[in-house]
């Protein structure tokens, strides 16, 4: 594949008017300027409105739709007119939140990563796969009989190939070879989502890290992959750096979302992950960004790719040039924190989220002996070859019972699971770096001052939490602001737009969690047989 | 009327798949471990045998603790609605109907289609 200098070519191409359009900006009143944040997590299409200060102003949050396939479930296909009709339905309602005419200086977007798109030469969408798309299982043994586990681990950063791109493409190729034969552009979901907003195919590395086809270290397609399947180079799009514009928004859609000004640039963010640690300002050597949405991953932010020797934790490129990232994941966080208040709390309460809070405000470390294993644990997806069962364990009403476990240490069991899960994989983490580490989270859990407080004293450590926990909109936007040279680096954009609150551990709260972990972890050795 | 109405016709089938699959063999063909599956209600063991792309055994009732892969099935009746097609693989694996209680993750992910 032919080596191009990606992000001046694509600045090549953007019009004379883009030019003129980013002087303009500049010395526009700025409270008007605005940037549109679209992110299409694992659940929901999100659209947020972000004034150029990084405030975030309006919110739009729509569930997606995810068909089943196959009766097995391992085939899963996003509904891609759906999702795209949310995209321009969200836009439209913040739009329409907005009292004034707003300035958009520009849009970018983040998505869930893993997930794919082929298009045929038309630019019509053939494929869209979720994250959750496990139809690589049928394809896998390809990959598996080319490559060893630590050779492709060495070039990709992630296992087992089942989850990935690679094993979708050799799926299309062996079990649907009509489909296979139209497909003409292989892209990530926020690939494809740059594409639907501009017309052009591009790719960032944040988003090609999860594709089990980036050469990590050398941050390009790889050519030893790509040659081994006989894939067609032109599958893949090139790759610019996130924050980088990538072109302006179609005629059709400025008059469709009427906008006040022709021009809007697009500028590549990527994967949703990324953008969150960005919007959380993880980026330095050292820095912990833990991720509280439907799962928890925790990344280690490093200055060269390292690659775990057991092939277990992924390695993966952040949207800051030259820096890397160490993933251990604590799995369905979120999901399990929502699974809890739906089943539990909704009949109980009509503002659960509250609830919970004043639950662990008036329950203590331990929850009364009430232990969850509901499977928040260290990431082992390599390995994982059973889903473990969910299990409460807690004193249940005897003759010579005197006190019994109430609704508040159930909930504070959950919490606690949760935060034991990120223990495990913080633990780990922390091993792949010999510096000082800084540790920081943000997502939808962030927003419980309770659960942050219990996680700082699991963990031990102080955590930096963004003023806005919504970090991913915040990370799209400041890749914006970068894209459009409102800064130079990151970094001062940092220190000069971001807010933190300091979540502090209790050191007598910190031993007690010590011992409390310990009982937890002994009996999960045993609950783990069921 | 169900197609498969005991473990011995699910076996068969296994066996017909195995056979008259020319993709079942070719992802097997570097497969050549055995494969135990116990039915927990019965106590009933079947051992497989993949010969990568040149055979396959079934015994029945027939059990080797040191085969490198064993599955659990909560019962024989998992089996049957599998094979028939009234219960999904991820499901009953999600719901602990299915149990990979020894095996290497790859090795699990080529037996799928001689499986489910």
């Amino acid at each position: 594949m032919k080596k191009k200098n990606q992000g001046e070519k694509l600045l090549g191409n953007i019009s004379h008017h883009t030019k003129i359009y980013l002087k303009i900006v500049s010395i526009l009143d700025n409270n008007e300027n605005k940037i549109i944040s679209i992110d299409i997590s694992s659940n929901s299409v999100k659209i947020g409105l972000v004034s150029e200060q990084l405030k975030l102003e309006f919110v739009d949050s729509q569930n997606i739709n995810i068909i089943n396939e196959d009766l097995d479930g391992f085939a899963k296909r996003l509904d891609m007119d759906d999702l795209w009709n949310k995209v321009n339905d969200g836009i439209n309602r913040i739009l329409k939140k907005c009292k004034s005419i707003v300035n958009i200086i520009g849009i970018s977007t983040c998505t869930q990563r893993i997930a794919t798109v082929f298009l045929d030469n038309a630019g019509k969408v053939i494929y869209g796969g979720p994250n959750t798309d496990v139809r690589g299982i049928d394809s896998a043994y390809m990959i598996d009989d080319e490559f060893s586990e630590r050779d492709l681990f060495e070039i990709t950063g992630h296992s087992p190939p089942l989850l990935f791109c690679l094993a979708r493409l050799l799926w299309f190729r062996e079990e649907e070879e009509e489909t296979y034969e139209k497909i003409n552009k292989v892209l990530m979901l926020d690939d494809w989502l740059v594409y639907r907003l501009t017309g052009n195919y591009v790719s960032d590395l944040s988003s090609a890290a999860e594709s089990q086809i980036l050469d990590i270290k050398k941050r390009e397609w790889s050519s030893e992959i790509i040659q081994t399947f006989d894939f067609d180079p032109d599958f893949f799009p090139e790759i610019v750096e996130s924050g980088t514009i990538v072109g302006e928004l179609k005629p059709e859609l400025v008059k469709r979302f009427n906008f006040s000004q022709n021009i809007i640039p697009v500028i590549k963010s990527g994967g949703d992950t990324q953008a969150t640690l960005l919007g959380m300002g993880v980026i330095e050597d050292g820095d912990i960004g833990i991720s509280l949405g439907t799962t928890a991953p925790l990344h280690l932010v490093v200055n060269k790719p390292i690659f775990d020797p057991n092939n277990n934790f992924w390695t993966s490129c952040h949207s800051i040039k030259g820096k890397w990232l160490i993933e251990a994941h604590a799995g369905s966080t979120g999901a399990v924190y929502d699974w809890f208040k739906e089943c539990f709390l909704s009949g109980l309460t009509n503002n659960s989220d509250y609830s919970i809070e004043q639950y662990l405000k008036n329950s203590t470390p331990g929850a009364f002996s009430t232990f969850a294993f509901l499977g928040p644990e260290k990431m082992n997806i390599k390995n994982q070859t059973s889903i473990k069962r969910g299990v409460f364990v807690f004193q249940p009403p005897t003759m010579v019972s005197e006190e019994l476990p109430k609704i508040g240490d159930f909930t504070r069991s959950v919490l606690e699971n949760i935060a034991f899960g990120i223990f495990e994989n913080y633990q780990v983490i922390q091993m792949f770096t010999d510096l000082s580490t800084r540790t920081y989270c943000a997502g939808g859990m962030a927003k419980s001052e309770e659960f942050c407080k219990i996680l700082a004293s699991v963990l031990n450590t102080e955590i930096s939490v963004p003023y806005t926990k919504d970090s991913a909109f915040i990370g799209v936007a400041m890749n914006t602001l970068k894209g459009l040279n409102y800064y130079s680096d990151y970094k001062s954009m940092i220190k000069d737009l971001l807010t933190y609150e300091k979540k502090f551990s209790n050191p007598t709260i910190s031993d007690i969690y010590k011992t409390i972990y310990l009982e937890w972890k002994n009996m999960k050795n045993k609950i783990d047989d069921l | 009327m169900s197609k498969f109405e005991s473990i011995e016709s699910c076996l068969k089938e296994i066996e017909n798949r195995y056979t008259n699959t020319e993709k079942v063999r070719k992802k097997l063909a570097n497969y050549d471990e055995a494969i135990q599956i116990t039915f927990l209600d019965t106590n009933r063991s079947v051992l497989l045998l993949v010969d990568k792309d040149l055979g396959i055994e079934i015994k029945d009732n027939f059990g080797d603790e040191n085969a490198p892969v064993k599955i659990e099935f909560l019962s024989e009746k998992v089996m049957l609605e599998l094979f028939n097609k009234e219960l999904g693989a991820v499901k009953a694996y999600s719901s602990g109907k299915i149990k990979v209680v020894e095996g290497k993750i790859r090795n699990l992910m080529k037996l799928k289609s001689l499986m489910f």
